[in-house]
């Protein structure tokens, strides 16, 4: 089977769930449409170095860090002011109402945010946690105690009913 | 709200696993990124080479055919071919230094986003791309309205240096401060010049911050701001104010240029002075949320050349 038969494969079979874990963290479709796109085409450069029983969890890292890095990006070209080049024609695809977890989520903070996602959308253990996002096993474990707690303020925050 | 982590796993990934907009890629496309970059990749590799061995400088690298404006008169609305190259005097002269900076590693190249990818025809560029870091950590870029003098410099600077293109007069836009959610925030102001020719529309663009660094120090804080991966050139003039040039930068929407010159005054004021590959006909204002909306590609360079941003930049610090 050729480079690309194979690749089409694997992406034929895992597109669709990457794109679910770059939404769950950036909160946005179209964005999540980009972030995996660009990890898919990353993974397509280095695909003969690719162990196939870990295409995967090497995809996943990629989003993941995709994500950390337009995040790092945004905030060190931050400005308080809108300048004509910015943005394009915006559309609202954030999650709805109807994703009350998913929006309490884009409260917490980035780093955490990819923590929770890692460990409790896809099952990873501290120590693949750690090892995804080249930190300490205590950082996640840090990391994941404060990004619950904001996860928990924030979740209050959007389904608490609303009080004469 | 979820009792354990057990239901906190099984609610999230419920909602994860919820209703999704179908998706837009197409793998056919994907597959010809994959092998763009791939190319990329050996191609930044060779020059990473070239630059080892110093055959590669600032001024006349691959990207300097970016800053190649076409000053042919706007008259038929033809373009014409852009020169290949230009040179940039103003800024490799040897008053123009480069700080002892180590050269940065890409991360990658320049790759558009599918959803605003650069208009059929025009081919994508291969630009390192390399990480801001923390951007400009000291400096704020609240953006009161410059000083009126300053904007006089500013106008008339590029009117002399961009002729004989078409300019237009400075266009202004007021973002009113969210003082409900930052207190310290005043009223913001953009303001930007067209520049017309026979490759269409740029633009040029002034924004004020304030840094609390000296300027030597504000300039090495922001070496890297732009995100570009070899370090910047720089002038320090006998007033002490510092003036930094930065490669270009290739960004989405569109595969939008930017080419930065930012001027660092001893008094604290900072001044970026933007050339950009598009300009009025290519966003719209919208009054209801202060905002604005991209909805054009620009044309296929920059506006001027890195001499031109220069003299500008010149101008603009000797009226800061």
């Amino acid at each position: 089977m050729g480079r690309d038969d194979e690749f089409s494969r694997f992406f034929a079979s895992r597109f669709d769930q990457a794109r679910r874990t770059a939404h769950a963290l950036c909160g946005d479709w179209l964005e999540a449409e980009e972030i995996t796109q660009a990890a898919f085409v990353r993974m397509y450069a280095a695909w003969p170095k690719v162990r196939r029983e870990s295409a995967e969890a090497y995809l996943r890292t990629i989003v993941t860090r995709l994500f950390l890095d337009s995040r790092r990006r945004g905030r060190g070209r931050e400005q308080a002011v809108p300048s004509p080049p910015e943005s394009a024609v915006p559309a609202d695809t954030s999650s709805d109402e109807r994703q009350p977890l998913l929006a309490a989520l884009r409260h917490v903070p980035p780093r955490q945010r990819a923590v929770l996602v890692l460990r409790y959308v896809h099952d990873l253990s501290v120590e693949q946690v750690a090892e995804s996002l080249r930190c300490s096993t205590g950082t996640v474990k840090s990391q994941t105690a404060r990004g619950l707690e904001t996860l928990r303020e924030a979740y209050r925050g959007t389904v608490a009913p609303e009080t004469a | 709200m979820w009792e354990n982590e057990q239901e906190l796993r099984g609610a999230l990934r419920s909602e994860v696993d919820g209703p999704a907009p179908a998706s837009r890629t197409d793998l056919a496309d994907l597959l010809r990124r994959g092998r763009r970059r791939l190319l990329a990749r050996r191609v930044a590799a060779a020059a990473g080479v070239l630059a080892v061995v110093g055959v590669v400088g600032f001024g006349t690298a691959a990207l300097g055919e970016l800053a190649a404006p076409d000053h042919s008169p706007p008259a038929d609305g033809n373009s014409t071919a852009a020169p290949l190259l230009t040179t940039s005097p103003a800024t490799v002269g040897p008053e123009w230094t480069t700080p002892g900076l180590p050269a940065r590693a890409p991360y990658g190249t320049f790759t558009p986003g599918s959803t605003a990818p650069p208009p059929p025809g025009r081919e994508v560029l291969v630009v390192p791309q390399c990480d801001p870091g923390a951007g400009s950590r000291f400096t704020t870029w609240l953006s009161p309205r410059p000083p009126a003098p300053l904007l006089d410099a500013w106008a008339s600077a590029v009117r002399q240096v961009a002729a004989p293109a078409q300019v237009s007069g400075p266009h202004t836009r007021t973002i009113p401060a969210n003082e409900d959610k930052h207190p310290d925030q005043v009223d913001g102001h953009t303001q930007w010049i067209d520049v017309t020719d026979g490759g269409g529309t740029g633009s040029v663009d002034l924004d004020l911050g304030r840094t609390t660094l000296a300027p030597p120090a504000a300039a090495d804080d922001e070496a890297f701001a732009e995100g570009n991966c070899t370090p910047p050139r720089r002038l320090v003039r006998a007033d002490g104010t510092v003036l930094q040039f930065y490669p270009v930068r290739a960004s989405e929407p569109y595969q939008s240029l930017l080419q930065v010159l930012r001027i660092y005054t001893p008094r604290g004021d900072t001044y970026a002075v933007t050339v950009r590959n598009f300009g009025s006909p290519d966003f719209e204002f919208r009054e209801q949320d202060a905002s604005f909306d991209r909805t054009g590609a620009g044309r296929g360079t920059l506006p001027l050349t890195e001499e031109q941003l220069t003299r500008i930049g010149l101008a603009v610090a000797d009226a800061a």
